[in-house]
Order: C-alpha cells, then structure tokens, then sequence
C-alpha cells in the first residue's frame, strides 16, 4: 500500500487550511447550484428549486464538519491551537515569561558549561586501544624508569609472535627556537610508528615517515594546535617553515589538531622523529618510554612473561627490576578527579535551584489564573485538557530556556576557560579545542532539560488536578488570598532552595578556607623580586663536576649581568619542585633506613633565596665531608640532641667510613604545599655539579614579571644547546601548587553567585505575592489598631522563618556531603565551624534583603485606599 | 402499502463510489446520479453521507481530485481512481461477491 499519498495529503491538509475550507466551500454550492438546476428543468421556479436543493441536501454546516474529521489529524490541529494560544498568553505576561526563562536559562546553562568542561576528563577517559600497553620498569625503590632500547627493546624485538609494534619516545633535552629566538615549549622525540600506533593523523601535512628515523634525515618537525596559533598564527602555509630544535633546522612538515586526545606523558607542542642509535658496546646509552602492540589474541599476562623470560644483558649499575605492562588508560592520572565530581554536584544543585524556582513562578501565575481555569472546567473543559495545555506552557518556556541558556553556557564556558587555563593544560587539555561548546553536547543537556520541563510542572499539574471548581469560581479574584495549603507549598519550596544554596555556598566556603590555608603555608624562602630558571644541560657536557661547575660559573656571571639581577644563585631545583631528586638510603642512629633526597646549592644560595639556617654554619664551595641538613631530617636523626658536629652515615656503608658530619641545619623547603617536607641532605657544590640543574635570580627592583625573555635569551646565547625547561617568578610557584583549587574554586564562586541571586529572586517572589495578596487583610489589621511596623515585623518574620528552616536543613545536609570533599581540602576539615556560620549568615542577610522590600510595602499601606477599593 | 426503498447497506458506499469512478472521473452530483440510475432507482446517495465518503476516501489515497468542466459545462471537482484506488476496487469487488454467494447459500439451504 502506498503511504505517501495520504501521508502528503494530511499534512498538506495542516499547512492549506484556508484553501481547503475555500474549496470544500465551493464545490458543496456548485453542487446545490447544480441540484436546482436540475429541478428547474423538471418544472420548478428557481426560487422554489433553490430551496428544494438545499432541504435535500441538509445541514451544510454540519457536513462540513464531518467532511473536516475526515482529513488531515485532528489531534495535532488541536495541539498546534494550544500552542498558539500558549505563545499568545505567555507573550501576554511578559515578565513572568522573562522571570522563568532567565531563571531556567542559568540553570541550564551552567549545567550544559559544567558538563562540557567534565565531559572530557570523566567520560572520555579512554579512547586509546585496548591492545597497547606502556612497559614499565620498575627499580628496587617502585619508581618507573624507562626502557633500554639497545639491551633491552632489541631482545623484546625478536619475539615477534608476541610483541606487534614497538612505539617509542623521549623527551630531549633541548630548545626550540625560531628565528634566533628561543621558546618556552615541550618538545618530544617519537618514533615514525608512533602516532599511527594510538590511531592519530596529522590534520594538515603528514606524520614522520619510515625512515625518519635516522640521523640526518630527522630534520622534520611536527607541531600541535596551540604551537601553530601561537607561532604561526594559524597559517596555512606553516609548511615548509623552518624552526630550530637544538642545533638542528627542522622543516615543519604537519599540524595536530588532536593532540590534547593523546595521554599527557605524551603532549608535546613539537614533535621530531626519534634517532633510534644502536650501540651495544654502552646500552644505556638511550632510555626511552616505550608503548608496545600485543599480537592479536596474546593476553598481558603472556606478554609480560614474555618479557621476564627474555634474556637480557643489563647494564652493571642498571637497577630496573620487574617489567610490566600498564594499560594507557591507567597511565593517564588526573590531577584531582575529584574536583569534576564536586563541581558536577554543585551545578546539580543550582539546577536544583532554578527548577524550584521555575515551578514557583508557574504556581503563582497558575493561582492567577485559578478563576480562568475554574471557569473553563465548569463549562465542560476537561481536566486533562487544562493540564496539557499547562504542559505545553512549560515545555514552550523550556525550549526559550534552553536557547537562552546556550547564550549563558557559552559566557561561562568563556569564563572557566580563563579561570582554569593552566588547570586545563596541566590536564593536557588543549584550551583552543576547549572554547566553544558544540552543539551535541548542547543536544545531550537540551534532552535533560525538556525532561526538567516536565519536572517544574508536575506540582503545578497535581494543583490542577484536584482544582475545586466551586472554590475557585466563589474566590473571585483572589480577593482571600492563596490557600494555606498552597501557601505552605509554596514557602516549603523556598526552604529547599535554601537549603540547596546552602550546600553549594558551603562547598565554596570550604575551598575558601582552604585556599587561605594553602597561601598561608610557609615555603622556607622569600618569593618576592626572585625568579628560577630550570635548565637541562646536554648530555656531551658530562665530561666532569669541575668542567661541570666551571661552565655553570660562567653561566652564573653571565645571569648577573641580565638588567636588574642583584645575585644569582644556583643549586638542584629544590624550591617547590616535584621534579626528580637524586636519593638514597641513609641510616638512622637506630640503624633503620630512611629515603633521604640529595641537593646541593652554592656558597650564596642563603643570601639569595633567604632560606634560614637554623644551626651551625654554611658549607664553603669545597668541603667534601661536611653537609648540612634539614630540620625534618636533624629531628628524626638526632631528636632534640644538638646535631652539629654528629656524623650521618649512608645505609649499610662499610664500617671503617666515619660518614658526613653535620655542618648546620637549614629550614624546611617546601616542595609541594600539601604534603610535609621530606629527609634532605644539603652538599657543597663541587663534587655534585653534575646534579645542578636551577637558578635563583634575584632582583633589585620589580621587574621580575617582565624578565622572563631577558634570562632565556642569556642562557640562548651562552649556549643554545641548553635547554630552558622553565622559568618561573617564585611568586608565582606557590599559585602552580594550587591551579587545581584555584580552578574549583573561582567556578564554584560562580555557581554561588548564580545560586545565591535564584534563591533571593525565589524568596523575594513568595514573599512579595503573599504581600500582594494579603494586602486587604493588613488593611483591616491596620483599621483595627495595628502599626505599620508589626506587619513590616509580620512580613520579615515569615520570610526568616523560611529560612531559618532552610538553613538547618542545608546545613544538616551539608554535613553529610562535605565529607567528599575531604581530599581537596587542606588543613580544613570538612564541617568547619566558621564556614558554617558564615554560610548560614550570609543567607539569613540575603533572606532579610529579599524580604526587606515586600515588608516595607505591607508597612506603608493606604488602609482609606485598600478598604474604598474593596 | 408500497414496499419500502432499500437503504444502502452500511459499508457498501466506498464499493459503489469506486465502481462509479472507474468509469473515468465524475463530481459529487454525478456520482449520486449515477448509483441512482445505474441502481435502476432504487438506490440514493445522500449528500450527507457521499461527501464525508468522498473526503474519506481521499484522505486514503483511493480516488482524487481535480478541478474541471461537468457535462453540464459547469466548474465542478472531478474525482478520479488511483492506482490505490483500483486496487481497493478489485478488493472489495472481491469480497463482495463472497458475501453475496454466502448469503445466498444461506438463504437456499435454509
């Protein structure tokens, strides 16, 4: 059977009505014109033949309408009325409309923005193949350490039943430059296999190619999104250009855009083909991070005793102990996952929020309309009817919302952007992907929120349902007020917004005095006027400690002479750093082994840093058998006993080494805000300048913002082959520690904001219409003998007491989810007394400012006015 | 007393209207005139029921419209068979005669 036909002639039906009617119209009077016709020619007068016609043929009308039941779909006519008419009132109130979609727009909003800015970290986790793995070694101490490509990949090579493809990188110790002038970037080696290996295509250009790999052919670069924004200003004919990877001149030969989907070990802003050296003769030559493909159907099981069973020569001092076979999605950690979590509850709260308020709103404009309503039920509307069309008001104000809410989430998402710029990058979320949310993550929350439109009226449809005609039609206008129980309704949903903004405004506080205690927490040096350079030095410098330490001299004299520098000092990065320490075991006078850490700073770094020594004296540039230690290590080494002087051994050092002695004890360093500073041993430069890898400038005025150009260009020109991996204001270095609070935080500032404003609207329109509506009765109370001031008491007093009870609620509910904060609080714990009260305050005042306006109306009303007027 | 005209049996309206239009197209007026003379007088289509058929019909896909010229040279709406139409035709002629020829034998062994 042939649908379409019908099909078309139905919904031609819906969109031509006027032309239907016209023709149905016209062919039923040439039909009767017809008929006379006929009886005129068997003998009647026209006139006479006109009426027969029409008594024959009946009712037109009527005909009519059943001719219409025939076509097109009644139902769907009757919905596109409702519609019209649902546009046509609501446009009517135009700030009542206004109120729900402003109110819904920023639920919806800030729920579409917070779900874009989650979406990526907790429900894309893992987009990687199952079947590749990172090989892990493992050394006596759990910390990872890369693979040996000569000693140990080649061996795993040859199992080529087990082992598919080898994926290998390595960050080089270089700097790129372009144009003669260095750039603060990342940059990464990988082999020609490696992005084919996670399924990843350049967007513009190509990937390396099979024999890339080989020195003098690896003069190719390819660079990420933000690198190609950045430095070429997103132009097409990047390729081709040149830029300067350590000494080599390299062709940019292709773009990623999709870099920031690949794990963050392996985000880099340029990538170069990785020269695989084989040289058996010194295997630990070259260490890379390996990924590896299982052959189809070897599990990691096989695999892994594939690797324990291969015959490896390791290197004498190479301590990898175990190999394993980490999956990638396990490789990828996100720093605080946890936080998404919090901030996915708190906009679910604020939606929360602005759904109560949206039904509130409703519920007001539905008592409005109680006489309306009452009067269409009685003339036979039927209830089902009524409440569709209610439905189909809330679903219209929804869809406004959500368009709106668009706008909302865009500006939002602008606004987290900015926030949480370094957040997202320590994330390896590349931020210019991340602007702009896309229309089928919008499509995802446009779905959520139809549903919400059911939502807000179900309260409104319940009222409807139970509607009592004969009450409302005697009510008039509404002249007695609402009824207690919608009252009670209606002020109970004002408690729950309270209580909602409660628990968000509760979760900010904590961050709040969480983040006062993070920028409280003493570092053990002075931050201002001081900056660090990180540096990597190439590897064909290790020739020595003393050529090592005279270059790093020179070095030092030509920081000194950058404009402003009043010192430099120099030492391993042992100021707020979570970078490699050399460590070892030491022994304790009771003879258990400690983790120690080993630094080593010159002969001014406590001048420059204003690090404190506590005890003793300061090393000279050569001591050999003197150290210094930290306060941490001389408490758990030596208690209170005085430790100038005591000696320290290394773990399980032969008896007849009398150990270092202690020259003097320094403050604790910190090296990362929330956890406890560790055992450090402090040595003379001298011996250790292989382990020198920072420098402490410090200058004599303010300029140490603007310096950052001036060091990398003087550390360029006394050698390009220096890598600069960063430089930092040490300001600045404590606010590193924290971008992921910092990112929670200021949202969750935000979201407060919005919800403290809904909840105050809320309030402040409850409050308001019972004013409104008892304006009569304080007009008698007024007549009796009441004073203006006990109804401004008598209003302020209904609204405290709703939130008196939405504040204990909140708060009752708050101490039951802070507690999943824990972990991103520190030194706060989770039912903090003053944010509580401060919480709880700062709603009683926003209740009282709500309520402030309706109360003074109450207190100043006109009882000649009100009572003539009734 | 006369005996009483037959009303149309309910259901045989659309069978009749097809019959009538596939003889080519024919307006609402013409096809009421025609089941009446070709029923030999017997049979009378109100309009109050041939137009809701007609609209019916249409709907389904079966017959359409088209404006044009009646015999009697006035502008009248023409319907026409579809393909549907036809096939709807055969159909019900189908079933028809299988009602009829068991009814019949009701009737005779009864």
């Amino acid at each position: 059977m042939n649908w379409w036909r019908p099909f078309r002639y139905r919904v031609g039906a819906l969109f031509s009505k006027r032309w239907l009617e016209r023709e149905m119209a016209d062919e039923i009077r040439e039909h009767l014109e017809e008929r006379a016709e006929h009886y005129v020619q068997s003998g009647m007068s026209p006139e006479e033949a006109r009426f027969a016609a029409q008594r024959d043929f009946g009712g037109v009308d009527q005909l009519k309408e059943r001719c219409r039941d025939q076509r097109g779909w009644m139902w769907l006519e009757s919905l596109a009325k409702d519609f019209r008419f649902t546009v046509r009132s609501l446009a009517k109130s135009p700030g009542f409309s206004l109120a729900i979609v402003g109110t819904l727009a920023l639920g919806i909003g800030s729920a579409v923005a917070i779900y874009h800015a989650v979406d990526w970290v907790l429900f894309r986790a893992n987009p990687f193949p199952a079947d590749i793995f990172a090989v892990s070694n493992t050394d006596q101490s759990g910390l990872r350490v890369g693979c040996l490509v000569d000693a140990q990949i080649r061996i795993y090579r040859e199992q080529s039943n087990v082992f598919k493809e080898w994926g290998l990188s390595s960050s080089p110790e270089v700097n790129v430059s372009i144009a003669g002038s260095p750039i603060a970037t990342h940059c990464l080696d990988i082999s020609p296999n490696f992005f084919p290996l996670l399924g990843i295509a350049p967007a513009l250009g190509r990937g390396f190619l099979p024999g890339e790999d080989v020195e003098g052919k690896n003069q190719v670069v390819v660079i990420s999104d933000f690198f190609w924004q950045v430095h070429f200003a997103g132009s097409p004919d990047v390729l081709g250009q040149k830029i300067v990877v350590g000494k080599m001149v390299c062709t940019v030969v292709g773009v990623l855009k999709n870099n920031q989907s690949l794990l963050t070990n392996f985000w880099a802003e340029v990538y170069r083909p990785l020269v695989c050296r084989v040289n058996p003769a010194k295997p630990e030559t070259q260490i890379v991070e390996a990924l590896v493909q299982l052959q189809p159907g070897v599990t990691r099981a096989a695999a892994e005793s594939a690797m324990a069973g291969a015959k490896i020569d390791w290197p004498a001092h190479w301590i990898a102990k175990k190999q394993t076979l980490i999956p990638l999605a396990e490789l990828q950690k996100w720093n605080h996952p946890e936080i998404y979590w919090i901030l996915c509850g708190a906009v679910g709260f604020l939606y929360a929020i602005a759904c109560l308020n949206a039904t509130n709103l409703l519920l007001v404009r539905q008592l409005g309309r109680k006489r309306e309503l009452s009067v269409r039920l009685a003339l036979g509307g039927g209830r089902w009817c009524i409440i569709r069309q209610v439905l189909i008001e809330s679903f219209c104000l929804s869809l406004v919302s959500c368009a709106a809410g668009k706008i909302v989430a865009d500006g939002l998402n602008l606004l987290f952007v900015a926030l949480g710029q370094n957040t997202l990058q320590l994330n390896g979320l590349s931020w210019a992907t991340f602007v702009g949310i896309s229309w089928s993550t919008f499509a995802i929350l446009a779905g959520v929120a139809l549903l919400t439109s059911i939502a807000i009226v179900l309260v409104p449809a319940a009222g409807l349902w139970r509607l009592d005609i004969q009450k409302g039609l005697k009510d008039g206008g509404g002249g007695i007020g609402e009824s207690r129980r919608l009252a009670r309704l209606r002020g109970g949903l004002v408690v729950l917004q309270i209580a909602f903004a409660i628990l968000l405004l509760t979760g900010a506080g904590l961050m709040v005095r969480t983040f006062q205690k993070l920028n409280d927490v003493r570092l053990g040096f002075e931050t201002d006027h001081r900056v660090k350079a990180w540096l990597g030095f190439p590897n064909s410098y290790s020739t020595g400690a003393e050529a090592q330490l005279a270059m790093i001299k020179r070095l030092q004299d030509d920081l000194q002479r950058v404009p402003d520098v009043a010192d430099v000092a120099f030492g391993t990065d042992n100021l707020m750093s979570e970078n490699y320490h050399p460590f070892t075991s030491m022994e304790m006078p009771d003879g258990t082994p400690v983790r120690v850490e080993f630094d080593t700073f010159s002969a001014n770094y406590r001048e420059v840093t204003g690090v404190v020594l506590k005890r003793g004296q300061w090393l000279d540039e050569t001591s050999q058998s003197e150290v210094i230690i930290n306060e941490t290590f001389a408490a758990r080494c030596f208690g209170d006993k005085d430790p100038i002087g005591q000696a320290v051994r290394l773990a399980g050092a032969p008896k007849q080494w009398k150990g270092w002695t202690v020259a003097g004890v320094v403050g604790d360093m910190r090296e990362t805000l929330r956890s406890a500073p560790g055992y450090h041993i402090y040595f003379s430069p001298g011996p250790w300048a292989l382990n020198i890898s920072s420098f402490i400038l410090r200058f004599a005025g303010d300029s140490s913002d603007s310096s950052e150009t001036a060091i990398r260009q003087a550390i360029f020109k006394f050698d390009p082959d220096i890598a600069v991996y960063d430089v930092i204001p040490l300001a600045e270095i404590r606010y590193r520690g924290m971008y992921n609070e910092r990112f929670a935080l200021s949202v969750l500032k935000v979201l407060s904001a919005i919800a403290l404003f809904l909840t105050v609207v809320g309030i402040f329109s409850v409050v308001a219409y019972t004013v409104d509506t008892r304006m009569n009765e304080f007009g008698v109370r007024l007549a009796m003998g009441a004073q203006p001031a006990d109804l401004y008491r008598l209003v302020m007093k209904r609204g405290l007491m709703a939130a008196a009870i939405g504040i204990v609620l909140g708060i009752v509910g708050a101490l039951a989810l802070t507690r999943f904060m824990q972990s991103l609080l520190f030194e706060t714990t989770p039912y903090d007394p003053m944010v509580f009260a401060a919480v709880a305050m700062l709603l009683l005042a926003a209740t009282a400012a709500a309520c402030w306006l309706p109360a003074r109306r109450a207190g100043q009303v006109d009882v000649t006015k009100l009572l003539r007027a009734e | 007393m006369p005996p009483k005209k037959p009303e149309l049996l309910s259901g045989t309206l659309d069978l009749l209207i097809l019959r009538v239009l596939n003889g080519g197209p024919l307006h609402g007026f013409a096809i009421a005139e025609r089941i009446h003379v070709l029923s030999r007088d017997v049979l009378t289509v109100e309009e109050g029921s041939l137009y809701p058929a007609l609209y019916r019909m249409e709907a389904k896909g079966w017959i359409e419209p088209n404006w044009g010229i009646s015999p009697r040279g006035r502008r009248a709406k023409l319907y026409a068979l579809t393909k549907d139409g036809r096939k709807q035709l055969e159909n019900e002629q189908q079933i028809w005669s299988q009602m009829v020829f068991a009814i019949g034998d009701v009737l005779k062994n009864t």
